[in-house]
């Protein structure tokens, strides 16, 4: 490899064990420190045929969730004793569970459980990530040692046991799934964050702005943390299919938001698999409904991801 | 011989009452000359701690091959699911003296322990018995249950072959608790539970592997001349349902038994197995915490009792078919009150609403409950009673737990409501007297009335049958009165067996009893 | 070379330590306590403490972590609650399980994104990327539990099949051993390599762009030679990467599975020993975990720094 032809750039690359933390890597060069606004969305369409499809999708999920209590036909909660593991079809548009509960409405009120879950635990995770990355990066020394160390043992637990022992310790409850999820993503964040910082620290043009005089925060807000806005993206959207996955883990393990409030994991464990042969309209719309999110957030994801490394943009040999 | 079922999934069908056993062609097979020899698969969801039967209460399921007891339950296909006669075992016979205090045993002779260290294969003695008996009584806190004996005040051996016990009051339960695997009589002599099981029963443990299988073989030396018919029994451990049905659709599992119905009815549909229909014990309810305001006040429980709908329970709790349970469930025959006749089982919302206003709850009132997170059917159980309790105000909050919290909360009384499973027994008293007399230390619900205590006590001293009946029958209509135990339903359960299991019949207390007089026809 | 190696030794060290505190006061502060758990059922209680004492939890947690950290240092895992054996014993006894499977995993993992990956980063937007894409994707949007449940639901109603049921080692029969774990592991591949299959993709796609790749085109190399002989040993850092995390977390990180496939490995072993309250039995399971990471991780880092020069820490 011939050093002098080659930009200055770092591939910064994780590992991290963990469903929702292994990441791509995420390149920034020096040309990146300064992204060109405003890349017409039509051409991002029309080169993202599956990602913008995705992103359509993911808007419908999102609106159907934040919209469930007034599109369910019923009452997600309403026990209908005549109507035990009723087929699809009548007053139940997709069929009723062991309990002669609505299935469709179940099924709308679960993903409101669900995306509400992910989506607070990735944002949460992702803050809490940035800071500790950007103030491990920027400030080094001891306090860097010693989150990179707490980053380390955190780490080394696999996700899931972390997230059982979690749960263990504070007991099943939704707010519980939240912290947990979001425990199980800083780690790795963080490390991404401080991975970038740290290149973006000796450049030249951080360089120039302390010289002129700016102050820590300035250096920090104006020039250190867009830069690292496109890899957070790509790394919490990757995040954001595992935080799902998780949740349905939990939840199909009884640890995550406790029956009888519905979420996609929760709806797709004991009765939904005890009984999946002579009803299998129990589990099926959960299911289908959480593949195809997870589904439509890795292709938007990945789509994003084009979209905002600099280098993939140039055109493909 | 197939019996075709109608489709459960869009037909509901509502069983009370009594559901008579047998629904396939596993019962009641003409005289045929069993083949020996071959090896039965069977299989359990988890391990045991250990295998000591008077400690705790997971040995009990990989046990009652290896010892045997004083008496036990009669088993086999002529014996009706819910028919539980007791026949003699290492007693060949036995005197009870006329005012019931005293019960001497006379042993068979020649009956030989396992050969295997430190045992060696000898002879069962009068010395084994007293030392079994002595371990359950000792007052050790794993000894759970030690108040199914705790009546008995000495135990000695009177000679090489006898056995004499005596109780400090007349006790009717006495022989159906001598039956159960608790009872077991293992040889004398400190032995390491955690990795020897051994004992006089028609299979030795041989060989286990924690976490995968638990392997028995033949007895050879066993009392019983021609038993048992197998050579060897495994039983797996497979922990997810879907592994075990699998597995035994996949014909690597023989044998499975307490199926609730609606989970079994893709698999009997299919044809390929012989099955029968039976009405479980289990019994899972709600221990209410009489100690604990509003439950304190007894028209508040009484209007909780009102709010529910134990027939709906029931249906969902087997996926189609359920039997609803009183004090003492309904699978105990004529132990049981027909639940339509107790007080406040029939679902009448608007005098629970009354009863609330009476009790100074006119907007209803907030509870916690919790429950062990297995068997899992008590989590259906809560969510709808968390429905039903909604219509009259009262608001169900309700967390399961893992059997380690339950324990505590179980030990420190420190609960409102618990999730809970009585003990199997095919006597009333384990269902009366442990869980409401109040000196009782099965009583964690802090229940106490004197009426109530003394009924108890004269059910269990009364030895004559039908006037024990009668008094177990207004035991069950004071306690329903109570509302301290709300008692729900049970599902209607299967076994399922492939054709060539032969000799296989649903036992009630214990699961693998029947294994001993299986044979393979093959 | 050696400064790093040593640093990172002590880093790793480090973060030993921490995780053992961790696992120590973790298992601590779930509510429910080892005795408690011991006791299948509660009825007359008597000697709690005496109990206690026997399982040495009545001294202060600062002696007791010393004392098992001490025990540590010398080999000594202590003895499980549970199941009353040497806990490194109950350990080594599900490590197999637990390595076969990942190795499986890894290795299905690999089969399947590296030519998929490399397929669709020289084709980028036809045809082959996007079905790639769609199954690897597939693979890890649908929750492998379930793909578990309908496997062994239509194995055993349509090929009367099931794995086996116990486990069986490879020494002793390898037909029957690959039957149990080709399922799980198959199920874990296809799940792992969506992950693989976009960073071999992009990451060679990076290196695609590169300028000397540029070069070596201009020179007239063959695309394909460009691809495997420059682009591929470049990529090869991230995949590294990728393999190790997938190796830390296939540990213990596939317990649905376990539980499902009826293999007892470290996963599950970590779960039952957390039920059972069983504290040596967790320390010591966690402990050797990160024990493990800190390993892998290190040999990754050095195989990257060996591979790369330009990596250094600061």
């Amino acid at each position: 490899m011939d050093r002098s032809s080659h930009p200055v750039s770092v591939r910064v690359t994780e590992r991290a064990p963990g469903a929702a933390a292994t990441l791509p890597a995420a390149e920034v060069s020096a040309t990146a420190a300064r992204r060109p606004r405003g890349r017409p969305a039509g051409r991002w369409i029309r080169r993202h045929p599956t990602g913008a499809l995705s992103g359509a999708v993911l808007l419908v999920v999102l609106l159907a969730s934040a919209l469930a209590p007034w599109i369910s036909p019923h009452d997600p909660y309403a026990q209908d004793y005549d109507a035990l593991m009723r087929p699809p079809g009548g007053a139940y548009l997709l069929g009723t569970d062991y309990l002669g509960r609505d299935v469709f409405s179940r099924t709308l009120f679960g993903g409101r459980t669900s995306l509400s879950i992910s989506l607070a635990a990735i944002t949460a995770g992702t803050v809490a990530g940035t800071i500790a990355g950007l103030a491990s990066g920027f400030y080094g020394g001891w306090f860097d040692g010693i989150v990179q160390r707490v980053v380390d043992v955190m780490m080394a637990l696999p996700s899931i046991i972390l997230a059982l022992a979690l749960m263990a310790v504070l007991g099943p409850r939704t707010e519980n799934v939240v912290l947990a999820i979001a425990t199980i993503i800083v780690p790795s964040l963080s490390r991404i964050v401080r991975g970038t910082v740290l290149q973006l620290r000796e450049m030249q043009f951080v360089e120039a702005a302390r010289a002129l005089g700016a102050s820590d925060a300035r250096v920090l807000s104006r020039h250190v943390l867009p830069n690292t806005i496109a890899p957070v993206i790509v790394v919490a959207t990757t995040a954001l299919s595992g935080a799902i996955l998780i949740e349905a883990s939990l939840g199909f393990l009884g640890l995550g938001t406790q029956l009888p409030v519905p979420s996609w994991g929760n709806m797709l464990s004991e009765e939904a698999r005890r009984y999946f042969e002579q009803a299998p309209w129990m589990a099926l719309p959960p299911g289908i409904a959480l593949s195809l999110t997870v589904l439509a957030v890795n292709f938007f994801g990945d789509a994003l991801r084009d979209a905002l490394d600099p280098r993939l943009r140039r055109v493909p040999s | 011989m197939r019996r075709w079922v109608a489709c459960a999934g869009a037909l509901v069908l509502l069983t009370v009452g009594l559901v008579p056993p047998g629904g396939g062609p596993a019962a009641g097979a003409p005289a045929v000359t069993p083949k020996r020899g071959g090896t039965l698969n069977a299989t359990f969801s988890s391990d045991p701690a250990h295998f000591d039967p008077h400690r705790g209460t997971t040995a009990q399921n990989f046990v009652p091959l290896v010892y045997n007891g004083l008496v036990r339950f009669k088993t086999g296909t002529d014996v009706r699911v819910d028919e539980y006669i007791i026949e003699p075992d290492l007693a060949e016979r036995w005197e009870i003296s006329r005012d019931g205090l005293v019960y001497t045993f006379s042993l068979r002779r020649g009956v030989r322990f396992h050969d295997k260290p430190p045992v060696g294969g000898r002879e069962l003695t009068s010395d084994d018995v007293v030392w079994s008996l002595q371990r359950m009584l000792a007052d050790d806190p794993e000894n759970i249950k030690r108040d199914l004996f705790s009546v008995i005040k000495s135990v000695e051996a009177p000679d090489r072959y006898r056995a004499r016990i005596t109780l400090s009051e007349p006790f009717a339960p006495l022989l159906a608790n001598l039956a159960t695997v608790f009872a077991s009589i293992v040889p004398r002599g400190e032995l390491d539970y955690k990795r020897v099981a051994i004992g006089t029963g028609p299979f030795m443990l041989d060989s286990f592997t924690r976490g995968a299988r638990y392997v028995y073989k033949r007895h050879p030396g066993y009392y019983e001349q021609d038993r048992p018919y197998l050579d060897e029994i495994v039983i797996h451990i497979l922990r997810d349902f879907a592994t075990r049905a699998a597995a035994l659709r996949a014909g690597r599992i023989d044998v499975v038994d307490l199926l609730p119905y609606g989970q079994a009815l893709p698999i009997i549909r299919e044809g390929n197995l012989a099955w029968e229909r039976y009405q479980g014990i289990f019994s899972v309810h709600l221990r209410l915490n009489a100690a604990k305001p509003p439950l304190d006040n007894e028209r508040a429980r009484q209007a909780l009792s009102l709010a529910l709908n134990r027939q709906a329970i029931a249906i969902a709790l087997g996926g189609g078919e359920g039997v609803v349970n009183g004090p003492v469930p309904t699978g105990l025959g004529k132990w049981a009150v027909d639940w339509r006749r107790l007080p406040y089982f029939t679902r009448d919302v608007a005098k629970a609403r009354q009863f609330l206003r009476e009790a100074g709850f006119p907007s209803g009132f907030s509870i916690e409950a919790v429950g062990g997170s297995s068997p899992d059917n008590r989590r259906v159980i809560l969510e709808a009673i968390k429905a039903q309790w909604a219509q009259i105000g009262v608001t169900l909050n309700f967390r399961l737990i893992d059997t380690a919290s339950v324990q505590r909360v179980r030990f420190q009384k420190d609960f409102t409501i618990l999730a809970d499973n009585f003990t199997l027994s095919s006597d009333p008293d384990s269902y009366l007297f442990l869980e409401y007399h109040s000196t009782s230390s099965g009583n964690v619900g802090n229940y106490a009335d004197p009426r109530v205590d003394r009924l108890l006590e004269a059910q269990r001293r009364e030895l004559d049958p039908s006037r024990r009946e009668a008094l177990v029958h207004q035991a069950s209509m004071m306690i329903a009165q109570k509302a301290w135990i709300i008692t729900t339903g049970d599902p209607i359960y299967v076994s399922l067996a492939w054709p060539h299991v032969k000799g296989f019949r649903h036992n009630n207390i214990n699961q693998y009893l029947p294994l001993k007089n299986v044979w393979l026809d093959r | 070379m050696r400064q790093f190696l040593l640093r990172r030794l002590l880093l790793g060290g480090a973060a030993l330590l921490g995780l053992s505190v961790l696992a120590f006061g973790l298992i601590r502060i779930i509510p429910g306590d080892a005795v408690m758990a011991q006791l299948v059922e509660s009825g007359n209680v008597s000697d709690l403490d005496g109990a206690r004492a026997q399982l040495g939890l009545d001294r202060p947690f600062a002696v007791q972590y010393v004392t098992w950290l001490g025990g540590v240092l010398r080999g000594d895992l202590g003895t499980s609650f549970w199941s009353r054996r040497p806990v490194h014993q109950d350990l080594l006894a599900a490590l197999p399980v637990s390595v076969e499977l990942a190795v499986l995993a890894m290795l299905l993992s690999m089969l399947l994104a590296l030519p998929l990956g490399a397929a669709s980063a020289s084709r980028r937007g036809g045809t082959v990327d996007l079905a790639a894409r769609l199954l690897s994707f597939g693979g890890l949007s649908v929750p492998h539990f379930w793909i578990a449940t309908l496997v062994l639901l239509y194995g055993s109603i349509w090929f009367r099949w099931v794995p086996p049921l116990g486990y069986v080692a490879p020494g002793e029969s390898l037909a029957r051993n690959l039957e149990q774990f080709l399922i799980p592991a198959a199920i874990l591949g296809v799940h792992l390599s969506a992950r693989s299959l976009r960073l071999v993709r992009s990451s060679l796609l990076e290196a695609l762009q590169e300028d000397y790749v540029r070069t070596a085109r201009a020179k007239g190399l063959p695309g394909p030679r460009v691809l495997w002989g420059h682009a591929f040993r470049n990529s090869l850092i991230p995949t590294l990467t990728i393999l190790g995390g997938q190796f830390t977390y296939l540990l213990s990180g596939s317990v649905i599975l376990e539980d499902i496939f009826s293999l007892s490995g470290i996963g599950r072993y970590v779960v039952e020993s957390i039920t059972h309250r069983d504290y040596p039995a967790v320390q010591g399971a966690i402990l050797f975990t990160g024990l493990v990471v800190v390993v892998v991780n290190l040999t990754v880092d050095l195989a990257y720094a060996w591979i790369d020069p330009r990596i250094r820490y600061q």
